[in-house]
């Protein structure tokens, strides 16, 4: 029953996606004409776990957090995937880490850190020298992703926790500096685990990137990201 | 006449019952010892799982990982029943967030470059 609603949730999560507004059609085939970097940050590097504990009289909330800085590069591993499954749909996408030098990479990243899509009347400005720097590699457009947080539901009743990365898409059109298109996704999954939802960090995270990168493959197979992007009709 | 125990026994049991979080650190950090100089960020993380922060001082060298002792208690959800077959739900919040702040760590274990346990720190201890 738990399962069934939680498979629910998690797709009215991805129809309330689909339900944005995708790119507009001009923008879209600047986008597809272009060449694009394309860069993923999670800064703060940390799982949020959050549990509903079952105490017969009463339920108690509880909650923790776990840090993988250092542990695991997410920010590399979802930059690459992303940029590999652009190509798939016909972009000249690359990942922002192969364009960049060390210190103008850095700048960027600082950026992201100080960006914080959740906090009212956000908007993400990249520095004039990472903006100058792309341009001078032909790069038209960039697509950069900030995560908000990776949410981990557990259940002390027996099922599978389930782990959510949300994150911001910003498309900037380098020339005009400008974003273009901005729209909120998520990534999720229910990694299978035995008696503790934090089972998912074992073997280097082996559970949750699998799981993660799982949905990131599936958010381009069911064209929920290429139809934000004006790379499909909405409508299909 | 001895009084039944039954109701003081179903009122321990239903007090002591229920389950026991599970996203707390995978082994108890006031009991589990780690050998300085030897044991790696690997093994403190398979035995206790990923510590609640990182830290690095660039200048030491050091990276410091801290653990809480057990999830924060951020709520209580409970029912009540408010007539014939309703129940009303009420959920009241303790303020905690569960945010790692630096007075939460109940062990802090320093790592040197390579990643050998240096040595451990109890920040309750040393108050």
């Amino acid at each position: 029953m738990i399962r069934t609603l939680i498979v629910l949730g998690a797709l009215l999560g991805l129809a309330g996606c689909a339900g944005n507004p995708p790119m507009q059609q001009d923008a879209a085939e600047g986008l597809r004409a272009g060449t694009v970097a394309v860069a993923f940050a999670y800064p703060e590097k940390r799982i949020q776990y959050d549990e509903l504990v079952y105490k017969v009289l009463w339920n108690e909330m509880r909650s923790s957090t776990a840090s993988f800085d250092g542990i695991w590069d997410i920010d590399g591993d979802l930059s690459d995937q992303f940029a590999r499954q652009f190509r798939v749909e016909g972009l000249r996408a690359v990942p922002l880490g192969e364009v960049l030098d060390g210190a103008t990479y850095a700048q960027f990243t600082d950026t992201m850190s100080a960006y914080h899509p959740r906090m009212e009347g956000a908007k993400l400005s990249v520095s004039e020298a990472v903006r100058a720097a792309l341009l001078d590699k032909d790069i038209d457009y960039l697509i950069a992703m900030r995560a908000a947080n990776l949410h981990v539901q557990a259940f002390s009743l027996g099922v599978n926790p389930h782990a959510t990365l949300s994150y911001q898409m910003n498309v900037i059109d380098l020339k005009r500096n400008e974003i273009v298109y901005a729209t909120h996704m998520f990534l999720a999954t229910s990694p299978e685990v035995g008696k503790s939802a934090r089972e998912i960090e074992d073997n280097g995270l082996a559970k949750l990137r699998a799981g993660l990168s799982e949905s990131l493959r599936l958010s381009f197979e069911k064209d929920v990201v290429p139809k934000q992007l004006g790379m499909v009709a909405a409508s299909q | 006449m001895k009084k039944p125990l039954t109701p003081v026994l179903l009122a321990a049991a239903l007090l002591a019952g229920g389950c026991a979080p599970t996203i707390g650190n995978k082994a108890d950090v006031s009991t589990v010892t780690f050998e300085l100089g030897k044991t790696t960020k690997d093994t403190v993380a398979g035995t206790l799982g990923l510590p609640a922060d990182i830290t690095r001082s660039a200048a030491l060298r050091r990276e410091y990982w801290a653990y809480r002792d057990q999830p924060a208690l951020t709520g209580v959800m409970y029912a009540v029943p408010t007539g014939a077959g309703t129940v009303t739900t009420f959920q009241s919040s303790t303020g905690e967030t569960g945010e790692y702040q630096f007075e939460d760590a109940a062990v802090v274990y320093v790592f040197d470059e390579a990643g050998v346990l240096l040595d451990v720190r109890k920040p309750e201890h040393e108050k």
